[in-house]
């Protein structure tokens, strides 16, 4: 009895150790990634006015970029990604980071006020990651019970999930009643995950709307109950990513940047960077540099470093290949 | 000597006369201007808010109606571009006419139709840049072309050009498809994300290809059984997912596309009474609306179950006096076009059910222009363009204060949820939840603030020592100074979680405190040698000991409660015994916060209105023998009634209008539910939440702008009746 039971602590501490381990490994770029090479005569001043989960990306971008050239001062604010378009289309802003693409209305305004569609770059890749507190025993969930819990519309067609025992786990917390968290309608997150985890299904009431991606995984960390989604980025000691897949049946996969680039996980989005580019014409020196160097692999390296995800050098060579036509 | 000194004083008192006077004009100047500055800024926000929010009741209408060109031949079909430079219409020989708006002129783009080839039948799917057409023929032949449009820029003054591009994606499948041996009678067509529908039928056949867009390949699923019905009228899903079909007899038949198959999911009664003559489906493919030959509309909405998606009845829509002959579902919104045959057309806002406008407008075919904002109406002899205003159509009394049928739900609800992740969400605006939550935090705060608050200030006017009033009084100001952020933050995430745990302690404590005192008073006054003076530490001691004990019995009772009574855990019981679900973040954690914020507040005032009965009433009531609580509860209270009821109104005011503990304490969820045991979204903090995602002047934009309209005449009205029973309070006890 007693063996046993001390079989079942060094059992759960090798455990701890190799999903600690797993945790720990370490993103690298794509080595075929270009290096940034410097070129000459790049100055001037710019601002940047968008979504606030890239806000840091943007500052640690910049912090780089003034390293070759002192010259730049780029003004960054983030208060969302709503804020994009209408700075880009204002003139008050040359750079729109955005974590999900322009609606329609949006290009529309842009349009009738260019004549041509804003360009997007996509810089980054996220993951969303389903939050739990760390003692949940949660082995994996499908979108579908991620919806039959999330949704009052349900559109993934699954019965109502409301008690953690529904979701397949066992033990107290079967029978405690799931509380949900999630972002406001302000972020792109929040839009994100109606889109593709309840396929554009309607949230429940219940879903407590927290103001900041930080507060939703705060909330979860100190509520046994609790479950909530934001960007991988934010994941604290508190909290653990479930592993998801398509449906209740599996697999499940976590959320590793393998996992994202396969397209296992299926809560992955990329960040963007709206510019104004008119066809055919070349971009401004400064503005199409500071892109470029994001796209090497200098800015990559910074994606790392700020907790998001590079990417490939294959959608790289994409995405440079935007800033020449 | 004596006369003159007498003059100079007089100068002299004359000159301060003067001088007070000037004083005194000029302050009643100032304090005048400044309390009309005041009014007139409270005005100016008020009419600013208002102008905000007024476009929302101003309601669609048609505008300026333009001859583009005289049409020739019969039109089939019609459209424009999104800047609407170029209006075209394909007439029955095949040939398309674009008559440039900007610049003049016209040009024609043949269809490669054989000479005597008619064309009998078209549908259309309207996009930016490009309209995908699926053209029918008097032969059983289907032709897809689509008209793709672009803007020269470099010009002057910007125009566009157009361009007929054709497909045959059929070619290949030819030898397969079903010869129908006569014209094309009904032609259904859908051009989703990854997913194409194009459907047709002729002589009691009907065919459907479906293609996966991004193989970007045509393939012919089979049609599942049950379908043999010939429809009399069909429709394709803009998520080309789906088709609908209408049979004479009035049913609705729904096919569902998944990987390349056909599926029958739904065999239903449309609800109309006559023979179905038009059928459409609206923007995000879950709302259908149908229209018969007696005029009637019909809408369903579709609703997720576990048998599969079902389709229920939303509320009809105007009806028309002629049978309907066309629906023409908005390309942005829930907005709909049906015409009739007397040349009577509609527009309806398919989930309010409100009939944005009506006019007699014959046509043979209408279209919406890509961004809503014109419709093109092509007739034997014109083409015009008609200018549509229709920028909140969302909107309608039932939307903000009643309850609607909304896509995907079992049943009609008051819901609020204003954005979704795409175009094509259904914005929800229902205010109610948001009135009844901001009413919900208001009376939890109260329910909590005003007895301590009030209770404290009577103690600390009329019984404590002058060195214990001296320390509390700063001390609970000192509350009101604390950023209500943090004790948003605060309550959220260290009260919450410890009350959760806490539940049974805490609310034991709160009953036995009260019975405590109670049975103690008696058992206190028979004490051999007790007096019970009105002042001195004895007093508080025993208040003090009193909660102590009071406390230390409670943590002794809750757990013996819970393990007896409640099987374990409290919250569990509520769950399993009386259905009521306990969330960590619930109302009685945010009236406690909310209580924190409005204390100072009420006890401050009310403290001064107490302490500002005159002395002399006191000692009167005194000396007539009345004990101190009766000149308490007789004399000062009645006095200072006025003042106290002021206090507890400003404290509501402030709870009402409270955004950032509520906003950090609750989880905004927008509930209809009185519980105290779940949280609520209230006006202040939905308006601090949304704002920043709302496009401006956008529908969401003006109704938050609405709610902040009635948020400030919550308060008015609150303030404007605080004043009047205040005043008549005044009346009554001023003879005291």
């Amino acid at each position: 009895m007693k063996r046993n039971m001390w079989m079942r602590i060094v059992a759960l501490i090798c455990l701890m150790m190799f999903t600690g381990k797993a945790m720990a490994e370490a993103i690298q770029v794509d080595k075929a990634l270009p290096s940034y090479k410097k070129v000459e005569g790049v100055k001037g001043s710019a601002s940047s006015i968008g979504s606030d989960t890239m806000n840091n990306l943007m500052a640690l971008w910049l912090e780089a970029f003034r390293k070759y050239y002192p010259q730049v001062t780029i003004q960054i604010e983030g208060k969302g990604s709503s804020t994009a378009p209408p700075a880009l289309i204002e003139g008050t802003a040359q750079f729109g980071p955005m974590s999900r693409p322009m609606k329609s209305t949006e290009k529309d305004q842009f349009e009738a006020k260019y004549g041509f569609a804003p360009v997007a770059i996509k810089t980054s890749l996220d993951a969303l990651a389903l939050f739990v507190p760390k003692d949940n025993p949660v082995k994996g969930l499908g979108l579908d019970q991620v919806d039959a819990m999330f949704s009052s519309t349900r559109a993934r067609g699954l019965k109502a999930i409301t008690t953690w025992g529904q979701a397949g786990v066992k033990g107290p917390l079967a029978t405690r009643p799931i509380s949900l968290y999630g972002r406001n309608s302000a972020s792109g997150t929040y839009g994100y995950f109606k889109e593709h985890a309840l396929k554009k299904g309607d949230f429940l009431g219940t879903v407590k709307e927290q103001p900041g991606s930080a507060a939703v995984v705060q909330g979860v960390a100190a509520d046994k109950t609790g479950v909530g989604y934001s960007g991988i980025g934010y994941a604290t000691s508190g909290v653990r990513a479930v592993p998801l897949g398509e449906t209740h049946q599996g697999p499940f996969y976590q959320a590793t940047y393998k996992n994202v680039l396969s397209g296992n996980y299926p809560l992955s989005r990329p960040l963007l960077l709206y510019v104004v580019k008119k066809p055919g014409k070349a971009m401004d020196p400064m503005a199409r540099e500071f892109l470029k160097f994001i796209l090497s692999k200098e800015g990559q390296e910074i994606v790392v470093k700020d907790g998001y995800l590079p990417l490939p050098a294959s959608m790289v060579k994409q995405e440079l290949a935007k800033l020449e036509n | 000597m004596r006369h003159s000194a007498n003059q100079a004083l007089g100068t002299r008192a004359g000159g301060l006369h003067r001088r007070r006077l000037l004083a005194d004009r000029l302050a009643t100047w100032l304090i005048g201007l400044g309390g009309l500055s005041v009014v007139l800024a409270i005005l100016l926000i008020f009419v600013f808010v208002g102008r905000v929010a007024l476009p929302l009741f101003q309601g669609s209408q048609l505008g300026r109606e333009q001859s583009v060109s005289a049409a020739s031949g019969t039109p089939m079909v019609s459209g424009t571009d999104s800047y609407q430079d170029l209006v075209w219409s394909l007439d029955s020989t095949g040939v398309l006419h674009v008559v440039d708006a900007v610049r003049g002129g016209s040009q024609d783009l043949p269809l490669p139709l054989d000479s005597l080839e008619r064309v009998v039948c078209v549908a259309q799917e309207g996009g930016l840049r490009t309209d995908h057409l699926a053209v029918g023929t008097d032969r059983g032949r289907v032709v897809l072309a689509s008209v793709r449009t672009w803007r020269i820029l470099e010009a002057a003054t910007p125009f566009s050009q157009a361009e007929l591009e054709l497909e045959d994606p059929l070619a290949a499948l030819d030898s397969l498809l079903e010869e129908i041996p006569g014209p094309v009678e009904g032609l259904a067509f859908a051009r989703g994300e990854s997913a194409g529908l194009l459907a047709w039928h002729g002589k009691g056949r009907l065919q459907v290809a479906v293609e996966d867009r991004e193989m970007g390949q045509w393939s012919l699923p089979v049609l599942p059984e049950g379908v043999d019905e010939s429809p009399v009228a069909l429709a394709a899903a803009p998520n080309g997912e789906r088709l609908a079909l209408a049979t004479g007899s009035g049913q609705l038949l729904l096919l569902q596309v998944e990987d390349g198959a056909l599926s029958l999911v739904a065999r239903q009664p449309l609800g109309l009474s006559a023979s179905p003559t038009a059928l459409a489906f609206l923007v995000g493919s879950k709302r259908l609306v149908a229209g018969d030959a007696t005029g009637h509309l019909a809408s369903l909405v579709e609703v997720q179950g576990e048998a599969g998606s079902r389709w229920i009845a939303a509320p009809l829509l105007a009806a028309h006096a002629a049978p309907v002959t066309r629906l023409v579902a908005g390309p942005r919104d829930r907005t709909l076009l049906s015409a009739d045959a007397g040349g009577g057309v509609k527009l309806h806002y398919a989930t309010t059910g409100r009939t944005l406008v009506e006019k007699s407008l014959p046509g043979r075919h209408f279209a919406f222009s890509p961004r809503g904002d014109a419709l093109v109406v092509a007739g034997r002899d014109s083409l015009r363009r008609v200018e549509l205003r229709n920028a909140h159509p969302e909107i309608s009394w039932r939307a903000l204060f009643g309850s609607l049928q909304y896509e995907g739900y079992a049943a009609p609800g008051a819901v609020w949820q204003s954005t979704g992740g795409s175009d094509d969400f259904e914005p929800k605006f229902s205010l109610l939840p948001l009135i009844f939550g901001t009413l919900k935090g208001t009376l939890f705060a109260l329910l909590i603030s005003v007895p301590l608050a009030l209770l404290g200030a009577i103690y600390i006017s009329q019984f404590a020592p002058t060195w214990l009033a001296r320390t509390v009084k700063p001390a609970i100001e000192i509350m009101a100074a604390l950023p209500s952020v943090i004790i948003g933050f605060l309550a959220g995430l260290v009260f919450a979680p410890w009350l959760e745990e806490k539940l049974t302690l805490v609310l034991s404590f709160v009953v036995i405190l009260p019975l405590l005192i109670l049975f103690m008073v008696p058992v206190w006054q028979r004490m051999p040698g007790h007096k019970l003076g009105p002042k001195g530490l004895p007093q508080l001691a025993q208040g003090l000991v009193l909660t102590l004990i009071a406390f230390l019995l409670a943590w002794l009772v809750a757990p013996l409660l819970d393990a007896r009574l409640f099987g374990g855990s409290l919250i569990q019981w509520l769950q399993e015994r009386a259905g009521v679900v306990y969330d960590q973040r619930n109302s009685l954690v945010v009236g406690f916060a909310l209580g924190f914020a409005v204390i100072p507040i009420i006890f401050t005032m009310a403290e001064d209105a107490l302490g500002n009965v005159p002395e002399a009433l006191v000692n009167a009531s005194l000396a007539l023998g009345a004990s101190r609580w009766t000149t308490v509860y007789r004399v000062v209270l009645p006095a200072a009634a006025a003042g106290v009821f002021a206090a507890v109104m400003i404290g509501l005011g402030r709870a009402i209008g409270e955004t950032m503990i509520v906003l950090m304490a609750t989880g905004n969820t927008p509930l209809l539910d009185p519980s105290p045991f779940n949280g609520f979204r209230a006006m202040s903090a939905c308006i601090a939440v949304e704002i920043s995602e709302a496009p401006l002047g956008g529908t969401l934009y003006r109704v938050l702008f609405f709610t902040a309209l009635l948020l400030f005449l919550f308060t008015f009205a609150i303030n404007s009746v605080a004043a009047f029973i205040g005043e008549s309070l005044r009346k009554r006890h001023g003879r005291l």
